[in-house]
């Protein structure tokens, strides 16, 4: 049994082992917004309907590209690592979109190993740089929890509050690092 | 044919790939003109008027004794608020007829960033010849191609790690001096594609400069996987505005 908060994880109180997949809302498990299989070749498909949904839902169009990439990319350590093919579930639950890709790799390789484990732990190690650490540093939550039927790994994004946020833009994020490009082609700082 | 008369720029251009400009201009057999008085009329386009001073052009060529004419159009003029651009494909038409069975040849060149593809795929059907950069990758959701000036590699469409294979890296590495990865047109980039190009940047960012091109959402890609603060490196918007570069550059 493997598994593990990456960052800003709430505790988790449900028993490990559980197939408690979806966002907790005591009991009541509300349908998927979407649920759809992906494997090698149907990622581009997969990556058009997360952003389908993450703009239907109202995130800004930076975080929309942020939330393809994270899925993409839990998506890709399921095929590339995993059992190779997977669900993906997206819950909207007001506050944040929700989303899990669910990896059988475990449960296969699960009948010749003593347990799951290990394999979880090697197929979803976080390396600087790699996908999984790219998704840890764009999503608000992520999460890897493993289960009867295979390894969920989630990420969620939070939902900008009514009214909306303002649009993504790098200068907010890299404050005097962001260089305007003047006419001889040499850069000068715009955002002292 | 371009925006001036002269040997302008593209003198230069034409010279660092080995065409001797200078003595060519000189003894008459080669000619530099701008688009007034030749394609256009006073910022008017008439496609008939266009296609009769380019076979005007063969006629008088072949009076002179010259065996066969090459022209060389940049079609940027059609970007323009030019009256009656809407003659463009009239225009392709007639020189496809014109040139048909002559020694004359005339190269419509095309800027892909900023002609959008209905025009091109309009106006290519009039082509007998299409010349495309060296392309290493080309499917219906990714094209990978060498960019010419500046020196480089051009990615458009999406990326993943089914096409690290053809991501052409080690190409842009054998080209001299500076280096522009163009992803302007890329919609998505994943972290091993990503990587894989801020990996060979800072193989190359030793002896030059290696310049990441993008819009911002794969801006900010590059800027987590480090990109920026490697010197010699900089990530430039896709138009040219803005610059993330380390304090060092």
């Amino acid at each position: 049994m493997t598994g593990g908060a990456w960052r800003r994880q709430p505790p988790e109180h449900r028993p490990l082992g559980s197939r408690s997949l979806g966002p907790d809302t005591g009991g009541r498990q509300p349908p998927a917004v979407l649920d759809q299989g992906f494997d090698n070749d149907s990622l581009y498909a997969l990556r058009e309907a997360v952003a389908a949904h993450a703009m239907q839902a109202g995130l800004a169009e930076g975080r929309v590209g942020d939330l393809v990439l994270a899925v993409h990319e839990l998506a890709s350590n399921a095929i590339r690592h995993g059992g190779g093919r997977g669900p993906l579930r997206i819950w909207d639950t007001g506050v944040m979109l929700r989303c899990e890709v669910t990896d059988d790799g475990a449960a296969q390789s699960a009948a010749g190993e003593a347990g799951a484990g290990a394999g979880d732990a090697a197929r979803w190690r976080i390396d600087p740089g790699h996908g999984l650490w790219l998704v840890r540093r764009v999503a608000d939550e992520t999460s890897v929890q493993a289960g009867p039927s295979g390894t969920v790994a989630a990420v969620s994004f939070t939902l900008p509050p009514p009214g909306g946020l303002p649009p993504f833009q790098l200068a907010q994020r890299f404050p005097g690092r962001l260089y305007r490009i003047v006419g001889d082609g040499r850069a000068r700082p715009q955002f002292g | 044919v371009a925006e001036r008369g002269g040997p302008g720029p593209g003198a230069s251009e034409l010279a660092r790939r080995g065409i001797a400009v200078a003595p060519a201009l000189a003894a008459g057999q080669m000619a530099a003109v701008g688009f007034e008085g030749h394609v256009l009329s006073g910022q008017a386009f008439r496609a008939r008027d266009a296609v009769g001073w380019l076979s005007g052009q063969a006629a008088a060529c072949r009076r002179e004794g010259f065996r066969g004419l090459r022209i060389a159009v940049d079609m940027s003029w059609a970007l323009r608020p030019v009256a009656r651009v809407e003659q463009l494909p009239d225009f392709e038409e007639g020189i496809a007829a014109a040139v048909a069975d002559t020694p004359l040849s005339v190269l419509c060149q095309y800027d892909r960033e900023r002609f959008d593809s209905v025009t091109l795929a309009t106006v290519a059907a009039f082509h007998t010849r299409s010349v495309a950069a060296a392309t290493y990758h080309a499917d219906a959701m990714l094209r990978i191609c060498r960019q010419y000036a500046p020196p480089g590699i051009r990615l458009a469409g999406e990326i993943d790690h089914r096409h690290a294979e053809p991501l052409a890296l080690a190409e842009a590495i054998r080209l001299e001096g500076d280096i522009m990865v163009n992803m302007a047109r890329l919609a998505f980039i994943d972290a091993s594609c990503a990587r894989m190009i801020v990996d060979a940047a800072r193989g190359m960012a030793g002896s030059r400069a290696v310049i990441l091109q993008c819009c911002p959402p794969i801006a900010a890609r590059f800027v987590l996987l480090g990109a920026v603060e490697i010197p010699g490196v900089s990530v430039v918007s896709a138009d040219d505005r803005w610059c993330l570069a380390s304090a060092a550059a």
